[in-house]
């Protein structure tokens, strides 16, 4: 398909989106917690993607490729500079449905929303570790390839951001 | 961690729950797949290689424009030229007579230069030289007559005679610039052989009078003679070359000035669209000194002047970021954040001043969660700032002002900041990251670096300043303990003594 794709073939092009932007879409989700942002990333990952297609070798899996441009496009968003700083606290995410109670869904959101903020503080190369494992789905091998390190570092890694992790939610329940 | 924790943590990253993606976002994607999939990327490509190659066609012509400019520039203060400059200034007359109206000392026993030089003005009718008379006056006493007519040489004087004095007076003929020479050579003509020599030289001239129609009117000065009309006394010729010499002087002045102004290029006012203006503390200063509340206080530029240099000159370019509560008002949740970037230093670069990096940008973040309201001391309130180009032997710093929000924990981060640029060494680009807490602004102020308490005291004074309100004791008091604190910082002394005489 890949070659289909490079050759210029647009159906084939439709066919690797329709395989693969819904989990593009789930790793930004859950780097970004914002379901329209999510939406607008995964399509600026696909943009970025189609531009820097000739120059993807193959030696990755697709999606590994994909989720290195939509942890990259997400890394831009989140430096790029705002022109408004919005002061207010965050909005209260709306809960249409009462099953189960509503209390409980918003401390759960509360509870990730937490951990996502956490898991964002991590140190540069924990974070990347951290979201590709847990959020885009990457084994860890393949994450290694990425990192061009061994397995046994990016477990390393994995541990260590746990204890961090740990520390940082420790602390703010305090 | 125990393994029951970390499973724990495991669960909970793992089954963080994603919505469907949006309806119609497959088709967005889909929209976007380029005409030309295969070969548009090549063709950029091939573009960018044009592109790269007319950058480095464009460096290097740039490169030795300006290798070429420092050459010119070096040239001319190199010992060489000044050799060349002195050999020059030795045979010309002029040259000798312009240093001597601008030095005091004239009366030097140095060797004579020759008192003739070639007619080189172009409009001047041919002259025929007379045959000089048997008697060649040593020309420095020339000079000191044609400078500094004495009372005792009043036969040379022009038309009307001046009226006689004693020779220990002032002189009776002179240039008004010239006052401080004509003392010293007042003071010379005590010397009675001297004296007598110079007697003997003036009646020669007068008896010799067309010898001086020889002498030059120089074509460098047209503006000030404009119509080379010789004139028919020894005095004439004599006030030519004054004025020849005179517009040499100037024309050397104007050409130091024109390279004093080149070198300024170097110095900016702004960086990032900060005040770095050096001026903006010495004018507060006059005026204090001179009891006048300054106006027009460049808050920005006094921030920039109390923070000063890094210590250390970073390898390229170092973000440094640090926060406190603010020097004085501590009781107030109000905090100060500053950022300074510093870059590589140069001592060698005096002329142009290279850069160190590219399309720089600079952003500050503030927490939401953290902080209820911000603002740049002295500057907009913007948090994202670019420089095309940043040169070496540059410190600027910003400050923030902070409010922030009750009940915050000391971990919830406060601001972060981001600094990236194009590096001019390797070309690639270069990311610093910073990340400040509401914990790190927690100590006390007094515990801060020297720079940052400097710079933040500044800045509180400095805005008094500009409210035009007095310091206030306890911006004295904070400014006389860090003057205490840091005994061998010129700085601090000066920001105590300002802050104590605006106090009034």
């Amino acid at each position: 398909m890949l070659e289909a794709v490079r050759s210029g073939d647009r159906a084939a092009a439709e066919e690797m989106v329709e395989r693969t932007y819904s989990a593009v879409f789930a790793s930004l989700f859950r780097l970004c917690g914002d379901s329209d942002l999510a939406a607008d990333l995964t399509q600026e990952t696909f943009q970025k993607a189609w531009a820097a297609l000739p120059n993807f070798d193959g030696r990755s899996q697709l999606f590994t490729w994909l989720y290195r441009i939509a942890y990259t496009t997400f890394l831009n968003y989140i430096r790029r500079p705002r022109r408004v700083t919005s002061l207010d606290d965050p909005d209260t995410p709306d809960v249409s449905d009462s099953t189960p109670r509503v209390d409980d869904v918003l401390a759960d959101r509360e509870e990730g929303e937490r951990l996502r903020a956490a898991v964002l503080q991590l140190p540069e190369d924990l974070r990347f570790t951290v979201t590709a494992h847990f959020w885009g789905g990457l084994a860890v091998k393949e994450i290694a390839e990425i990192e061009e390190i061994t397995t046994v570092a990016i477990r390393k890694r994995l541990h260590k951001a746990f204890s961090i992790l740990e520390t940082m939610l420790h602390e703010e329940v305090r | 961690m125990t393994s029951k924790r970390k499973a724990d943590l495991q669960r909970k990253l793992s089954m963080v729950s994603v919505p469907k993606p949006p309806a119609g976002l497959a088709d967005r994607i889909k929209n976007d797949i380029p005409e030309y999939l295969g070969t548009k990327r090549e063709r950029e490509r091939f573009t960018k290689s044009i592109a790269f190659d007319l950058r480095v066609a464009a460096s290097v012509i740039l490169l030795v424009a300006s290798t070429v400019f420092c050459l010119q520039l070096f040239m001319h203060s190199s010992p060489e030229s000044a050799m060349n400059e002195k050999r020059m200034a030795a045979s010309s007359p002029i040259a000798e007579l312009a240093r001597a109206d601008k030095k005091s000392d004239v009366l030097s026993n140095a060797t004579p230069p020759p008192l003739r030089q070639p007619v080189i003005a172009p409009n001047a009718p041919p002259m025929t030289r007379e045959p000089v008379a048997n008697i060649a006056p040593p020309p420095s006493i020339a000079e000191r007559i044609v400078l500094h007519r004495n009372v005792s040489e009043t036969t040379v004087a022009a038309p009307p005679p001046p009226p006689p004095a004693p020779a220990e007076s002032a002189p009776v003929w002179t240039f008004a610039d010239n006052a401080v020479a004509g003392n010293a050579i007042a003071a010379d003509a005590r010397d009675e052989k001297k004296l007598e020599k110079e007697k003997d030289f003036v009646r020669t001239l007068k008896a010799n009078e067309p010898v001086a129609e020889t002498v030059v009117v120089t074509a460098s000065a047209p503006a000030v003679a404009p119509a080379p009309v010789p004139l028919p006394t020894a005095m004439g010729a004599m006030t030519d070359r004054i004025v020849a010499a005179k517009t040499q002087a100037t024309s050397m002045e104007v050409v130091r000035s024109a390279q004093a102004a080149d070198l300024d290029l170097a110095a900016r006012d702004s960086v990032f669209g900060i005040s770095v203006n050096d001026g903006a503390f010495g004018r507060v200063k006059d005026a204090i000194e001179r009891g006048e509340r300054p106006a027009n206080v460049d808050v920005e530029g006094l921030v920039n002047y109390f923070a000063g240099p890094a210590s250390r000159s970073p390898r390229e370019v170092s973000l440094e970021v640090e926060g406190s509560p603010a020097p004085v008002n501590e009781g107030e949740r109000t905090v100060f954040v500053r950022y300074t970037v510093d870059t590589a230093r140069d001592e060698f670069a005096h002329a142009s001043v290279p850069p160190i990096a590219t399309n720089a940008h600079v952003e500050i973040e503030f927490d939401p969660r953290a902080v209820a309201s911000y603002r740049r001391v002295g500057g907009e309130p913007k948090t994202d700032l670019f420089e095309p180009s940043l040169l070496k032997n540059v410190s600027v710093t910003a400050l923030y002002a902070v409010t922030l929000k009750s009940n915050v924990t000391n971990l919830t981060p406060l601001a972060t900041i981001t600094l990236h640029y194009n590096s001019v060494t390797n070309g690639r680009v270069r990311l610093q990251t910073r990340t400040l807490r509401v914990g790190d602004v927690a100590r006390p102020w007094a515990r801060a670096s020297r720079r940052h308490r400097l710079a933040s005291l500044g800045a509180v004074w400095g805005e008094k300043m500009k409210l035009s309100s007095p310091s206030g004791a306890d911006v004295v008091r904070r400014a006389e303990e860090l003057s205490k604190q840091e005994p061998t910082d010129e700085r601090a002394k000066e920001l105590a003594t300002l802050a104590n005489a605006s106090s009034r």
